[in-house]
């Protein structure tokens, strides 16, 4: 029960590219399940980023590096303060940049996070604890399921 | 930044600001609508490849949520 989500290429060299920019940024969602040993499938890559003015400036000059349009009216000083989402293209290729997420701040998030990698690039993965607390606080039905999954006791699980 | 990647993995790609709501209005259903676009075969051995990472070969109990969960695809299917 140790198999991983595969690796995707464009995903990883998105992770790079925010490093290189020195984004403060924290992987969550199915990829940060996954890294607590609950490989479920999902189209998508969430990352959560620090929403102060400053990291959002350096999240958009990762972003028109990375080759993504639409970066035109994307006002860092307004996005921090409206703390709306900007999505990336559309599954099964598809990235969320949030600027908050249920039940934790981004501070908690952070001193949380957890080291790893993704694929080859140096990441960190939100906390087993807050990934907990945020998939409780949203409350759907397959987010329950992370939860009882990640709670699970099973000794074959690897966290 | 003097950081120019060597290469551009999200070139032509677009971007957009949502709002919460919005977001998750369309984010399962965008999901879906890809997954309905897939071969048959393709969805069910995915779905195996699923069941057999998330709860091993079996026997075994099924969680709780997991439980409550209706059955959406028959034999016929």
């Amino acid at each position: 029960m140790t198999e991983r989500r595969p690796y995707t290429e464009p995903f990883g060299q998105f992770c790079d590219i925010l490093n290189r920019f020195g984004v403060d940024f924290v992987v969550i969602g199915s990829e940060a399940v996954a890294f607590h040993g609950i490989p479920r499938f999902s189209l998508d890559f969430d990352v959560f980023v620090r929403p102060t003015t400053v990291n959002l400036f350096r999240v958009k000059a990762a972003l028109e590096s990375a080759g993504v349009t639409g970066l035109s009216d994307l006002d860092p000083e307004v996005w921090g303060k409206s703390r709306s989402l900007f999505r990336i293209g559309e599954p099964p290729l598809q990235i969320d940049v949030l600027l908050q997420i249920s039940g934790i701040d981004y501070n908690v998030a952070s001193a949380g996070a957890v080291a790893g990698a993704y694929g080859d690039i140096p990441v960190r993965f939100l906390g087993r604890t807050a990934l907990i607390d945020n998939k409780k606080a949203s409350g759907r039905p397959k987010d329950l399921a992370d939860v009882d999954l990640l709670t699970s006791d099973d000794p074959d699980r690897t966290a | 930044m003097a950081f120019t990647p060597s290469v551009r993995p999200l070139a032509g790609v677009p971007g957009r600001l949502e709002s919460s709501k919005e977001h998750w209005a369309r984010h399962d259903r965008a999901q879906l609508r890809y997954w309905l676009s897939q071969p048959v075969a393709e969805r069910l051995a995915q779905a195996e490849r699923y069941r057999v990472r998330q709860l091993g070969e079996g026997p075994h109990v099924l969680p709780r949520t997991f439980q409550l969960l209706p059955s959406v695809v028959s034999d016929e299917q």
